[in-house]
């Protein structure tokens, strides 16, 4: 995986004028401090994971059993609370079989004998964050169950919609290996997903951490709770105040065209992937402590969010490198372009005189 | 070799190489460094093959081969000098050693390093195939200019065994060019394709330099060996033939040919275009009283059943058998005495010196009437003349009015001479116009045999008709008979063998001469004579006793084509007699070695020309080069506030490319500032202010110090860790801030 430069983590900042991109960032920073301190080794996927949650996507983590994808969403799942106490559940896992059934996730309507009338009786889908654990070995059935609740953040039972909270995040796993008796998902379906993560083997150094600490990590951090509130405001202050240039439109479509011209390449990109890939960026930036998207941002996220959308030709290699090297030239000219003698598209707002984040450049 | 190929791909290469390597190497080493050579090559396409992937730097690539050749070289001369290695080996075993390794490294190194810059830049393609290219053309470059026993090392071989070399010579081009067209195929991608029509030209040039041009010259080796005197004549005929404006020799070929006489004015190659030959410096003010400047290169005397030839046994017509003169020739045959007088007190001839400077290549020197001595002359400027020689020529002073009183041939003449030079064909019919012509004579003048000569120029002069346009055909018999007892049509040739015909026929010692006739008006004022091919002429001589061969040139009245419509440029021929005048700087180039073809002097002087245009063409590139480097180091200094944050980060990165580190293609800024930040964390930064200002939503205001201290800064930091050559380069280099952004 490309190693992405840490942004250090710096203390809150003794604001006086707000930025409005202040709040998003520190609930960015609390959540990327406690999921660090739950999983060890695990910080690439971590700041992915926030980047989906803040960009309201999806992740599907390939990976194999015991590499801590239940505690990765757990602790995200525990992360969150509600402010005004409301009975969603902060984390739900449900473990993916042939036999389950739609209702199994969705909810069933019971006949209350008491009122003589049908209850609607919410599923583990009625969550803030949910673990569909081996989402391959379900059958599409179901499979399609949870794609509606992703896409449209709603459960339709007995012909009644009912709607899902606004926080709604899905964690679904697949197993690389091992994939008699499963059933793939199709890649109409992999495109709800906003990232595929592949999951390797953890470094040897923090594979010890993760003995050394197992009993520290028991302990609730030390950091408080993010309100779903938050992050649900996050979204909308992101996708506000982060600027998306013009340039990086050009770039995206571009590269997207590359793609699909690529003689390797069987099915090319959606066009809803790349609107998708838009609030990925906006959240990458953000994690950054930028408010600007930066042609970096497209360089690290593009074969996270294009390589489980792209069909290629059988034997052409990893989607990875065609995606990068698809990126390239449009990158190149995105990247060259800031050398051109143009004023910013826009004018500046008025910015906080204290610094956010790690700093000198907000 | 981008794509994987089959190994087969690459043996024309490797033969066009080994056969290149040993042909460059032939002439300078042994047998064991011949074979050391050929191993080399093989090893450096193998090298090369193995680290075809290598991601090493090109300078980098050609830095090692150089270090590993110098190693060995070094290595040679060690053990060259050292004593416990010729101990050892023994004198002969070191010499072996020391030879072998050199000849083994040369290719393997420096082939390796040219083999794996190819696969990188295209541009080495064209390098190499010029490279081989220019080895081959520089061994078979001895074999221009018709020079077929050259090179030696080959052809003695051949000839040895009695065998022809063309068709090897031939043969071996073919095959060459096959083998690198193959060559070219295999290495063709498609970023090439581009590029091939350059490689094209490269390779077309080099074989345009290489092979001959047409202009087969006098075979020195062939006259030395004795062997094949008739083979020695033809090619000097042939010589003749090729070049320009040598009308006898041509036409004599001609009639030798097909019978057709013919001027060598019509057909000669230039497309008719009258272009100088040579121009003749007098040394003194001179008019000849026939009014025409006859430069004699050659004579044809001996008839041969149907026309009149050179004398094959040169034993006669010696004054015009002197080859170009190394030293003073005195001209052999000479009967005119430059001291006797008329009687009434003129002088009859007088002596002369010329200078000859020529512009196309002769195979004989020509001097006016009647030359007496060749001396060599220093060539005044050996990229204009050929070659310059002086004569000294007795010229008449009398015309031939004068002269009618006085008898014809010599008395030092044997009757077999009389005989070559009265021999004519057996026809009554010239008798009779002999005849014709004596009856137009007064009573009292026709007992005079020079009378009578007269009397038949005149009989020509009024009933013949210049046209150049005609042509008589092959067969005749008698091609003079054909045009004199036909429609009387022809130019000069015809006319001066018909003179020559009936001036032997009344017993006149007579002959054709070939050379060049310019209207003595031409001359002007000046002392230069232009000499043109046009004024390629052939005349009538009659041997005139105490006088020698006199012309009685005919003129008809009667012309159908004007023999020169165009006349020569005053100023042109008063330029070039001004050129031929003056002295070269180096006395060294006297009688340079007869000189390569125009086309390739051309080729020379465009280049020369091409080279004075682009020095200072380059010169002001390199300055206009240097002074954007400045001005985009410099412009934080004066730039408006609103483009600080680009032209510092520009400034930044420029001084980064002086010091060897550029942001790789499709990077991203942010990497790339990742790499510099360790040494310089204010690239960081600077990086973070220009992407806001670009695509972010602009930044703080920051006072310029701010700017160039942070530009200043990185450039700092970052040279601390670069060795002093490597920023000297840089900061020398004009072309580090190309493409850098």
């Amino acid at each position: 995986m490309a190693s992405y430069p840490q942004t250090p983590v710096t203390p809150e900042p003794q604001s006086q004028a707000i930025h409005p991109l202040a709040a998003p960032y520190e609930t960015a920073q609390i959540l990327r401090r406690r999921l660090r301190v739950a999983i060890k080794g695990r910080d690439e996927v971590i700041d992915l994971i926030i980047t989906a949650l803040f960009a309201d996507g999806h992740v599907l983590l390939e990976d194999y059993p015991g590499s801590g994808k239940t505690t990765l969403a757990k602790a995200l799942g525990e992360s969150v609370t509600d402010a005004e106490g409301q009975h969603i559940a902060p984390f739900r896992r449900v473990q993916f079989t042939p036999d389950l059934l739609p209702s199994d996730v969705s909810g069933v309507s019971i006949f209350d004998v008491s009122t003589s009338r049908f209850e609607f009786r919410p599923g583990p889908i009625f969550a803030h964050v949910l673990l569909a654990d081996e989402i391959n070995r379900t059958s599409p059935k179901v499979q399609s169950a949870m794609l509606e609740a992703m896409a449209e953040k709603q459960v339709t039972v007995d012909n009644h919609t009912y709607p899902l909270d606004a926080f709604f995040f899905v964690v679904a796993t697949q197993n690389p290996r091992d994939l008699a008796g499963t059933y793939p998902l199709p890649v109409a379906q992999l495109d709800r997903f906003l990232f595929k993560i592949n999951m390797d083997y953890i470094a040897r150094e923090a594979e010890i951490d993760v003995l050394a600490t197992r009993k520290v990590r028991r302990s609730p951090p030390a950091e408080r709770l993010v309100t779903r509130d938050e992050v649900v405001d996050a979204r909308a202050a992101m996708e506000e105040h982060v600027r998306v240039d013009p340039r990086v439109h050009t770039c995206l479509v571009d590269t997207a065209r590359n793609l699909r011209a690529h003689k390797k390449v069987l099915q090319g990109l959606s066009t809803r992937s790349l609107v998708l890939m838009i609030p990925a960026l906006q959240a990458v930036a953000l994690l950054n402590g930028r408010d600007f998207v930066s042609s970096q941002d497209i360089e690290y996220l593009a074969p996270f969010v294009f390589s489980h959308r792209l069909v290629i030709a059988p034997g052409a290699g990893d989607t990875r490198t065609v995606v990068l090297e698809c990126l390239k030239g449009p990158l190149e000219i995105l990247t060259r372009s800031t050398m051109a003698n143009v004023a910013p598209a826009q004018s500046p707002p008025a910015l906080p005189s204290q610094p956010l984040g790690n700093g000198q450049n907000w | 070799m981008g794509q994987t190929r089959s190994i087969w791909w690459k043996i024309p290469g490797i033969l066009i190489w080994m056969a290149a390597a040993g042909l460059a190497a032939y002439n300078f080493t042994s047998s064991v460094g011949l074979l050391a050579v050929l191993l080399g090559v093989l090893a450096a396409f193998a090298i090369a093959g193995q680290l075809d992937r290598l991601p090493i730097r090109l300078p980098r690539l050609w830095l090692i081969s150089g270090a590993t050749l110098g190693a060995v070289i070094l290595l040679g001369i060690l053990l060259r000098s050292s004593d416990t290695a010729a101990k050892l080996l023994g004198s002969a075993g070191v010499y072996t050693a020391a030879e072998f390794s050199l000849w083994l490294a040369l290719p393997a190194t420096l082939l390796t390093a040219l083999l794996l810059s190819t696969t990188r830049y295209s541009l080495f393609l064209s390098i190499e195939a010029s490279l081989l290219v220019g080895i081959f053309a520089s061994v078979f470059a001895a074999h221009r200019e018709g020079s077929l026993h050259r090179p030696y090392f080959i052809t003695d071989r051949l000839l040895e065994r009695n065998w022809d070399p063309l068709p090897f010579f031939l043969g071996f081009g073919a095959a060459l060019g096959v083998l690198l067209v193959i060559w070219l195929l295999s290495r063709r991608s498609a970023k090439r394709t581009l590029l091939d029509p350059l490689i094209l030209m490269a390779i077309i040039i080099g074989m345009f330099l290489a092979l001959p041009d047409g202009k087969v010259r006098q075979l020195n080796a062939w006259a030395a060996s004795g062997s094949g005197d008739e083979k020695r004549k033809a090619e000097q005929e042939k010589g003749g033939g090729g070049g320009s404006g040598k009308g006898g020799q041509k036409q004599q070929e001609k009639e030798q040919n097909g019978g057709r006489n013919q001027d060598p004015d019509p057909s000669n190659g230039s497309g008719g275009k009258n272009f100088p030959v040579a121009v003749v410096n007098l040394h003194d003010d001179y008019t000849p009283p026939y009014g025409m400047f006859y430069f004699r290169q050659d004579a044809l005397s001996t008839w041969n059943g149907k026309r009149l030839i050179r004398d094959a046994s040169q034993k006669l017509d010696t004054d015009v058998g002197v080859p170009f003169p190394a030293e003073a020739v005195e001209v052999p045959m000479r009967d005119r005495a430059d001291t006797e007088r008329q009687p009434n007190g003129k002088r009859l001839a007088h002596r002369m010196r010329t200078t000859v400077a020529l512009m196309t290549p002769h195979s004989k020197p020509f001097a006016l009437i009647d030359a007496a001595k060749f001396e060599p002359a220093t060539n005044p400027d050996p990229k204009r003349f050929e070659r310059a020689y002086k004569t000294e020529s007795i010229v008449l002073d009398t015309d031939f009015s004068d002269l009618l009183h006085r008898p014809v041939g010599s008395e030092k003449w044997s009757p077999e001479v009389w005989q070559h030079y009265t021999q004519v064909p057996d026809d009554p019919r010239y008798r009779k116009i002999a005849d014709e012509a004596r009856q137009l004579l007064p009573p009292h003048l026709r007992g005079m045999v020079l009378a009578q000569a007269l009397a038949i120029k005149f009989w020509l002069d009024k009933n013949t008709t210049y046209d150049l346009g005609v042509a008589r055909p092959n067969d005749e018999a008698d091609p003079v008979a054909g045009f004199l007892f036909g429609d009387r049509r022809g130019y000069c040739v015809h006319l001066a063998h018909s003179a020559a015909y009936l001036f032997r026929t009344i017993g006149l010692p007579s002959r054709v001469s070939v050379g060049y006739a310019v209207d003595a008006r031409q001359r002007g004022s000046g002392s230069a004579v232009l000499i043109r091919n046009g004024d390629a002429h052939a005349w009538p001589e009659i041997y005139v006793k105490g006088l020698g061969w006199v012309v009685l040139d005919i003129t008809p009245e009667k012309v159908a084509t004007p023999p020169q419509q165009d006349k020569a440029d005053p100023e042109l021929q008063r330029m070039l007699g001004e050129m031929a005048r003056q002295t070269p700087g180096s006395p060294k180039e006297e009688n340079p070695p007869p000189g390569d073809g125009d086309v390739r002097k051309a080729i020379v002087e465009t280049l020369q020309a091409m080279g004075r245009m682009l020095l200072p063409l380059a010169a002001m590139t390199l300055v206009a080069l240097y002074m954007m480097k400045i001005w985009r180091r410099m412009e934080p200094r004066f730039c408006t506030e609103a483009r600080l944050p680009v032209s510092a980060y520009r400034s930044a990165l420029d001084s980064l490319a002086d010091l060897g580190f550029r942001r790789g293609f499709g990077a991203s800024r942010e990497h790339f500032a990742e790499s510099i930040a360790a040494s310089a964390p204010e690239f960081d930064e600077l990086t973070q202010i220009h992407l806001r200002h670009s695509l972010g939503a602009g930044n703080k205001p920051r006072s310029r110090a701010v700017y160039l201290a942070l530009s200043r800064a990185v450039a700092r930091k970052v040279a601390n860790g670069v060795p002093f050559w490597r920023r000297a380069a840089g900061a020398l280099h004009p072309l580090s801030w190309w493409k850098v952004s």
